[in-house]
């Protein structure tokens, strides 16, 4: 061998290059690894499904597992025995959705950075403070001491994990092979993350320190007015009148003094996401059998929120979707009974202003004792930096989340957390809610589905419900903490014992109806029950106007068919916009506008309310009614030290639809005195500036289609690995609650009887593979409004057709 | 020749091991096989180039260029149908050039030429 310096150089040259070829550098994968065709990116180009039969050996099973394939390529398990059933559902999520499991589980646990670097840490930071883990940690010891459920989350666990072990580095999704990390073994923690993470989405909203400040500037009377405990205009879920079958247990009686001074900076809260559930009984269906629907919202993502299966073992057959890393079905039927969900707004997260003894920090008051603070350390491994360890302090109300000096700036999540108060969340109490979802999915009557819903704590949902002994139902269900009215308005105080949470409203309490006169049961989010409901849940929900509209068209149904409510489920008309039409019109001045300004108040004057994406006049009112209510309240509500939350949607339609000469109407920044009048017009006319400005001439552009722009992001927002823009109809006040990223991220519809027909879809595919034909197929298909038809398999009596590929999954 | 034994001791080893495997095995193939630096260079090169040009063809066409496609968005690239032949090109091109310059070392390594 010749060794010299050229024969040195080259070696070293290729070295280095091999080396750099191997290492992340930024947010660029290591290339050399990541486009390597027989261990990079390109073993994940999937070929489209062909129709096989495979058998597969796994460790840990007790029996024999087959799954079967339909078109759509959902699995139909079918197990001898239940520990087999949950191990195949958690083998085949985590085949299908591994990166997903494992980012969510991240995100919950706030360890992203361990592998995205110290661009995560302030999030993770965030999730931990909040007590993400504390919850979790919680749930989980609760949920192990029930032998049942340990069973089924130790087996889903071992069904992840089962195939996580057969993986070869090829084999990573593509995300682990763009970020550069590996999968990590599950464990049934997990699951208690990701149902906390739904407690984080649904159930961890606001504003109460917003209205703390409000009230400070302004004083009681004009909080009461502007920000009233029940709305002007409302159509409860629990029909109004219905009788409450119970004895209410006492509520506590409100202290005189609940607000306190706060000077935090805040952003304002978001309309919310917008779902719908309704069901019709069979004295108005064409089957003579009821018919149930749901549509959650949620901000859809790809890979997809949901992932749709079939659970058949002894004793058990039934179809629905789940979220991946929870086992069992969270919304589906079976050949009984079918049941949904939407959102239940409550109140069941407050704010304990903390008086401390000392800078030590150690000691904090509750009435004349000093308690002890339990401090709780932290530790966040970062990709490729030090490790952060830092110190949460708790109470016995919860963490504090942020003490002065440790909020983020650049984090608008944080920007809802007060500092120095400590966090109480319905997140962290210890709870079985997987067990409502295990009984569910083998209830048989409302008896079961009453019994199921006894166990479920948070994030509270109205839980609708039908079977095919013709019954339906309805409850808006979960852990309501007993409150004094209003108590959690603003923010605590947590050195007063009075202040505290006195328990929880007796589950049997919460408000619920069984097959009401007007024949049907329905929910969008809106108010639980009317002001005739004994206890308090919170003092604002989303608006009426899905929840009205709904109730409209279903009670014109007879003989009401599945085409029906798929038409109700895409319906785009909007009652806000009905209310809101010609007041408006009535109050610009037509004498001052422009020629393209008048062309666009005709467009707009023979709207018929109807969100539609070809429509002009929704982007007009979109946009005006955005800038209308901005005009009207953001003079006197801007504060940049003491910010707060501008009145309701609803507050704002009842002023301009009752009062003329409301003080609110004048621009106080201004020296003249501005009537209803000008505002209205001023802000039509500015409206259709920024159109101009943005679409140019009136025309196509300014399709409702195109300027919401609906699309679909990935979860990493990766680019390319996320929709195109989509041109859908719909708006938050409609059925069709579609808006540039939210929307309705499953639909179903089940027709109850001698054989249970259903149909759904949702916008996304089973595969969480981005080179896969399953991982976004169904999106053209959602964005038309149109469902597949789901297939429902039970042995020896469904037509096999429809299955694809069958996997057999035997003991090794 | 020369080009045949780089193909088939990378495939073969390419099957069972890292993506780095292609470097030693190269470099071992430059040292022992090569007749000349230009050989030594363009037969790593093309070895590497056609075998993973040929690997990318049997997984992409199947897949109708779905994934590379996005991948080339991933990249920058606009939205477009093509990207996926930029994807295999960059692809293919760098195996080449860690084959090639590694059969380059190989044959600075031996005593002769």
């Amino acid at each position: 061998m010749k060794i010299n310096l050229s024969s040195f150089f080259y070696f070293l040259l290729t070295a280095t290059l091999v080396f750099l070829l191997n290492t992340k550098m930024g947010s660029l994968p290591p290339l050399g690894k990541f486009l390597d065709p027989f261990n990079g990116f390109w073993q994940q180009a999937e070929p489209r499904l062909s129709e096989t039969e495979s058998t597969l050996q796994i460790k840990g099973l007790k029996g024999e597992v087959t799954i079967r394939f339909d078109e759509n390529r959902v699995p139909h398990i079918e197990a001898e025995n239940e520990e087999d059933l949950y191990f195949a559902q958690g083998y085949v999520i985590a085949r299908d959705r591994l990166w997903q499991l494992d980012f969510q589980t991240r995100f919950a646990a706030g360890r992203l950075s361990e592998v995205i670097g110290e661009k995560a840490i302030d999030l993770d930071r965030y999730n931990r403070r909040m007590g993400m883990g504390f919850g979790a940690r919680n749930m989980e010891a609760f949920v192990t001491k029930d032998p049942k459920m340990k069973m089924v989350l130790d087996a889903y666990t071992n069904g992840i994990n089962a195939y996580i072990s057969n993986l070869k580095p090829k084999d990573y999704p593509i995300e682990f092979k763009l970020l550069d990390y590996k999968p990590e073994n599950w464990k049934p923690i997990n699951s208690a993350y990701l149902l906390k993470l739904m407690s984080a989405t649904l159930a961890a909203a606001s504003n109460d320190f917003y209205m703390s400040n409000a009230l400070n500037k302004f004083g009681p009377e004009v909080i009461k007015d502007l920000f009233p405990n029940y709305p002007f205009r409302e159509d409860p879920i629990i029909p109004k009148g219905t009788k409450w079958d119970f004895d209410p247990v006492s509520i506590p009686n409100a202290p005189v003094e609940t607000s306190l001074n706060t000077n935090i900076k805040l952003d304002p809260k978001e309309e919310g996401l917008g779902s719908n559930n309704w069901a019709i009984t069979g004295n108005k269906s064409n089957t003579g059998f009821p018919i149930l629907a749901n549509d959650p919202h949620l901000e859809m993502t790809l890979p997809a929120i949901w992932y749709q299966n079939q659970l058949t073992a002894p004793g058990l057959n039934v179809y629905g979707v789940t979220i991946p890393g929870s086992p069992g079905v969270i919304i589906g039927f079976n050949k009984e009974v079918a049941w949904g969900v939407t959102n239940v707004g409550s109140d069941v997260l407050d704010w304990y202003k903390i008086t401390f003894k000392d800078n030590s920090k150690n000691e904090y008051l509750v009435e004349n004792e000093w308690r002890p603070i339990k401090k709780v350390v932290e530790s966040i491994l970062v990709r490729g930096k030090e490790t952060i360890t830092e110190t949460v302090l708790y109470t016995h109300y919860g963490p504090i989340v942020y003490m002065e000096g440790e909020k983020p700036e650049g984090l608008p999540k944080s920007n809802n957390v007060p500092i120095g108060y400590a966090l109480k969340w319905i997140a962290h109490q210890p709870s079985n809610d997987i067990k409502t979802f295990y009984e569910l999915n083998r209830a048989k009557n409302y008896n079961d589905y009453r019994a199921a819903l006894l166990h479920y704590v948070a994030p509270a949902q109205n839980f609708i419900f039908a079977s095919k002994e013709n019954d339906i139902a309805i409850t808006p269900n979960g852990y309501f903490p007993l409150k004094w009215k209003g108590q959690g308005k603003f923010l605590l105080d947590g050195s007063k014992s009075a202040h505290e949470w006195k328990g929880r409203v007796p589950a049997e309490h919460n408000p619920t109806v069984k097959n009401p006169q007007r024949g049907f049961v329905s929910s969008a989010n809106q108010f639980s029950a009317d002001t005739t409901y004994p206890y308090y849940l919170h003092w604002e929900f989303s608006g009426y106007e899905r929840g009205a509209r709904i109730n409209r068209q279903l009670a014109k149904m007879d003989k009401a068919d599945v085409r029906d409510f798929q038409q109700l489920q895409n319906d785009n008309f909007s009652i806000h916009a009905e209310n809101m039409r010609d007041v408006l019109v009535k109050n610009v001045t037509v004498s001052s506008l422009t020629n393209r300004e008048k062309k666009a108040l005709t467009l707009f004057k023979n709207w018929s309310f109807r969100y539609d994406a070809k429509e002009i006049a929704p982007s007009i009112f979109e946009w005006w009614h955005k800038a209308l209510a901005q005009g009207i309240w953001s003079d006197e509500f801007t504060d940049s030290k003491y910010p707060m939350v501008m009145p309701s949607r609803d507050r704002t339609v009842a002023l301009l639809i009752s009062d003329e000469n409301a003080k609110w109407y004048d621009d106080i920044k201004t020296n003249e005195k501005e009537s209803k009048k000008d505002i209205v017009t001023k802000t039509f006319k500015e409206t259709i500036d920024s159109l101009y400005e943005s679409y140019g001439e009136i025309g196509s552009k300014w399709e409702w289609g195109h300027v919401k722009g609906t699309n679909i992001p990935h979860l990493a927002k990766i680019v390319g690995f996320g929709t195109k823009t989509l041109f859908t109809g719909g708006s938050k006040t409609a059925v069709n609650a579609i808006s540039q990223t939210t929307g309705p991220s499953w639909k179903m519809i089940v027709s109850l009887g001698d054989k249970v027909e259903a149909f759904g879809l949702f916008p996304g595919g089973e595969s969480g593979n981005p080179g896969s034909f399953y991982y976004d197929n169904m999106v053209e298909k959602w964005a038309d409004g149109k469902l597949n038809s789901l297939y429902f398999y039970e042995r020896g009596k469904s037509d096999t057709k429809r299955i694809k590929q069958t996997i057999s999954l035997i003991s090794k | 020749m020369f080009l045949l034994i780089i193909i088939v001791s990378c495939f073969i080893a390419q099957s069972i091991l890292p993506w780095w495997i292609i470097a030693p095995v190269c470099l071992l193939s430059g040292y022992l096989f090569s007749k000349s630096k230009k050989q030594a260079f363009w037969g790593g090169f093309f070895g590497i180039f056609i075998l993973w040009m040929i690997k990318i063809l049997s997984l992409s066409l199947p897949n109708e260029h779905l994934l590379a496609n996005k991948v080339g968005q991933v990249f920058m690239l606009p939205d477009n149908q093509f990207n996926w032949v930029i994807i295999l090109i960059v692809s293919s091109l760098i195996g080449g050039v860690v084959g090639g310059l590694s059969c380059l070392s190989g044959s600075h390594f031996r005593k002769t030429n």
